[in-house]
């Protein structure tokens, strides 16, 4: 045997043992997502986006860049000082469209996030214990699945005003009956597994099992809606804002900075560019980081 | 009730199960008695009614699907179809603890087993998370898993030591009653005496009644006590280890027997029971196992036999022993 192959390849004890290491799953699982490179290109502007609304104070001062009218410097194009131009009222475009995101992705979070709660309650209850109960909640949900998101947020919108908090809600309770849908079907593959059995075995109550046991082995399926759901409900805020009912200018919002610069759209392109690219990227990014997750985190699809 | 503690006894019952307006006769009218300290063995092909039977017992059988006939279980002297459901939460766990049968599916994948050990002694006993897990620990090297592994996942184990995490979330609360739904099913022959003689040693340490299921009559030589042999719904024979073993009488007891490759006489050729278990749903009339049986007689089709006790232990549900307590299987 030649000596070579006696020594080991491995400079220290500790990088030899490193590589029977186990990964975790959730190490294991970014690999994959990694893999899928439109899903990274999706995170990437997510993320881009999300850098950009978190720091809008350093970007520019609200008070006197993004609200403040400044006639003088009215549709003026894209410029080095004004980089996506400026509006009809004299407004920095670039300034507008990264306050546009806080709002955005605030209400499309928040709103995902009420509905998600409500989907969890109601789609938990309904797919654990089936039957009855889970006939009453569907159905109910069914009636709430025939009018369109809009048409329902708009309802509750025109009665209660048109708020941030109160577009949270009515975003959210549109939304809420596709979320007890798919929150329902992972619940009821999940609850025939014997590990169910053995939670309510040992004398656990209903809503524990459910909470503890039944919910987080859903988790795949509803992080992926989340996503995807979050994209939605930004398009569904622009398409409130533009057609007047979402938030009152002076906000800036990218639906209400659409719908005001349309006037001036065949002379000044830019005016309506802009706030249109921000809610392209937005989706685009939300639906490929969405697709990239389903990927990642359905086996079955596994390439 | 000083009598009745560690004791299970249930009377004459009878399960069904509705599928589309058909009637499943799962379980029909089963008596089992099991003093303190003893293990009952009960013994059937799959499909027989074992598990329905041993969900019984936690009042889990899933209804609306499954229907309660009659009969009424007692666990410690207490029926548990009266038990309102914060009495059967208590029960659950605490004095009655179940072993699945197959571990890689009754552990949850995303909690450590220590978290799931943990969980019944927080239910039952109120303690903090941090006392739990401690007792999650102890539990775990009682089953001769190293303490360190608490923050394990499941899918770190070998199937061996996953159903000793399920044995210790079992006995984690100290049950009374042990039910063990074919717990070394799933397992590997080395695998299994492992387990076996786990549980032979805890049965010693703990006194507790166990209600063992399986299909394997090895298992109930092993660690049983009492023997009942299960066939379409019905315990069809009943005694002890000496009675089963030694002196069987009932024709699905022998075929039984006869199916065991024998390891002293290899050219034997096995001897398995003709035709196979009837379909629940359409049971044939009079005794079920008559189809099947070599000694079949013509009442056999049209009667039900009536329980026969041969002697104080021993029970067999037959027609052939109607006149007669000498063996009829010559």
């Amino acid at each position: 045997m030649p000596a070579s192959s006696t020594t080991r390849p491995f400079s220290t004890k500790k990088e030899f043992y490193a590589q029977f290491k186990k990964k975790s799953i959730a190490h294991e699982l970014w690999l994959r997502f990694l893999k899928n490179k439109t899903a990274v290109v999706g995170l990437v502007i997510f993320c881009i986006i999300v850098t950009v609304a978190l720091t809008a104070p350093w970007i520019a001062d609200y008070n006197t860049v993004v609200i403040k009218i400044n006639i003088a410097e009215r549709l003026h194009p894209p410029s080095m000082q004004h980089w996506f131009g400026t509006d009809e009222l004299g407004r920095d475009i670039m300034a507008r469209i990264v306050y546009g995101a806080r709002v955005s992705l605030l209400i499309g979070i928040s709103a995902i996030f009420v509905s998600l709660m409500v989907g969890l309650v109601l789609g938990g209850t309904a797919g654990y214990y089936g039957g009855k109960i889970d006939g009453a909640i569907m159905r109910a949900m069914d009636v709430f699945l025939c009018l369109p998101d809009v048409l329902l947020a708009l309802a509750i919108i025109a009665a209660f005003g048109n708020t941030k908090l109160n577009l949270i809600i009515a975003i959210g309770l549109a939304f809420s009956p596709k979320f007890s849908r798919v929150v329902r079907s992972a619940v009821m593959s999940v609850r025939d597994n014997e590990y169910i059995e053995a939670a309510r075995s040992i004398g656990a109550r209903d809503n524990r099992i459910i909470s503890r046991h039944v919910l987080p082995n859903c988790i795949g399926p509803i992080i992926v809606q989340v996503t995807l759901y979050v994209a939605n409900a930004i398009l569904t805020i622009a398409a409130l804002s533009f057609i007047g009912l979402g938030l009152q200018p002076p906000t800036p919002e990218w639906g209400n900075m659409l719908a005001s610069g349309r006037t001036f759209m065949r002379d000044f392109p830019h005016i309506v560019l802009a706030p249109g690219l921000a809610i392209f990227f937005t989706i685009l990014s939300l639906n490929l980081l969405g697709d990239g997750l389903r990927d990642t985190l359905d086996p079955r699809l596994k390439h | 009730m000083d009598a009745l503690q560690k004791t299970l006894e249930i009377k004459n019952l009878t399960v069904e199960y509705v599928v589309d307006k058909e009637v499943v006769h799962a379980v029909t009218g089963v008596n089992i008695t099991i003093p303190a300290g003893k293990t009952f063995g009960l013994v059937g092909e799959t499909g027989a009614g074992k598990t329905t039977t041993a969900l019984s017992i936690l009042n889990l059988v899933p209804v609306p699907t499954a229907r309660i006939v009659s009969g009424e279980i007692f666990v410690e002297g207490q029926d548990v179809f009266k038990m309102s459901p914060r009495q059967l939460r208590a029960m659950r766990g605490n004095k009655v603890a179940m072993v699945f049968q197959d571990p890689m599916t009754s552990l949850n994948p995303i909690k450590t087993v220590g978290e799931q050990i943990a969980e019944g002694i927080k239910i039952h006993r109120g303690v903090s998370d941090k006392e739990a897990l401690q007792r999650a620990m102890n539990m775990l090297e009682m089953v001769g898993i190293p303490g360190g592994r608490v923050s394990a996942y499941p899918h770190q184990f070998s199937g061996g030591m996953k159903q000793r995490v399920v044995i210790a979330i079992a006995l984690a609360c100290d049950p009374d009653i042990l039910i063990a739904d074919e717990p070394t099913t799933a397992l590997d022959v080395t695998i299994q005496a492992q387990v076996l003689k786990l549980i032979n040693e805890l049965k010693k340490k703990s006194h507790m009644v166990m209600l063992m299921i399986t299909h394997d009559l090895g298992i109930v030589a092993e660690v049983c006590d009492t023997v009942g042999i299960m066939y379409a719904g019905r315990i069809v024979e009943c005694g002890t280890l000496a009675d089963i073993f030694d002196n069987l009488r009932h024709p699905y007891t022998r075929g039984l027997f006869d199916s065991l490759p024998d390891i002293e006489n290899r050219r034997a050729e096995l001897k398995p029971i003709p035709g196979l278990i009837p379909d629940p749903m359409n049971l044939p009339p009079g005794c079920a196992f008559h189809p099947r049986c070599t000694y079949a007689k013509p009442e056999c089709s049209r009667d039900l036999p009536q329980i026969r006790w041969l002697s104080d232990t021993h029970y067999v549900h037959c027609h052939l022993y109607n006149e007669t307590v000498e063996n009829m299987l010559i």
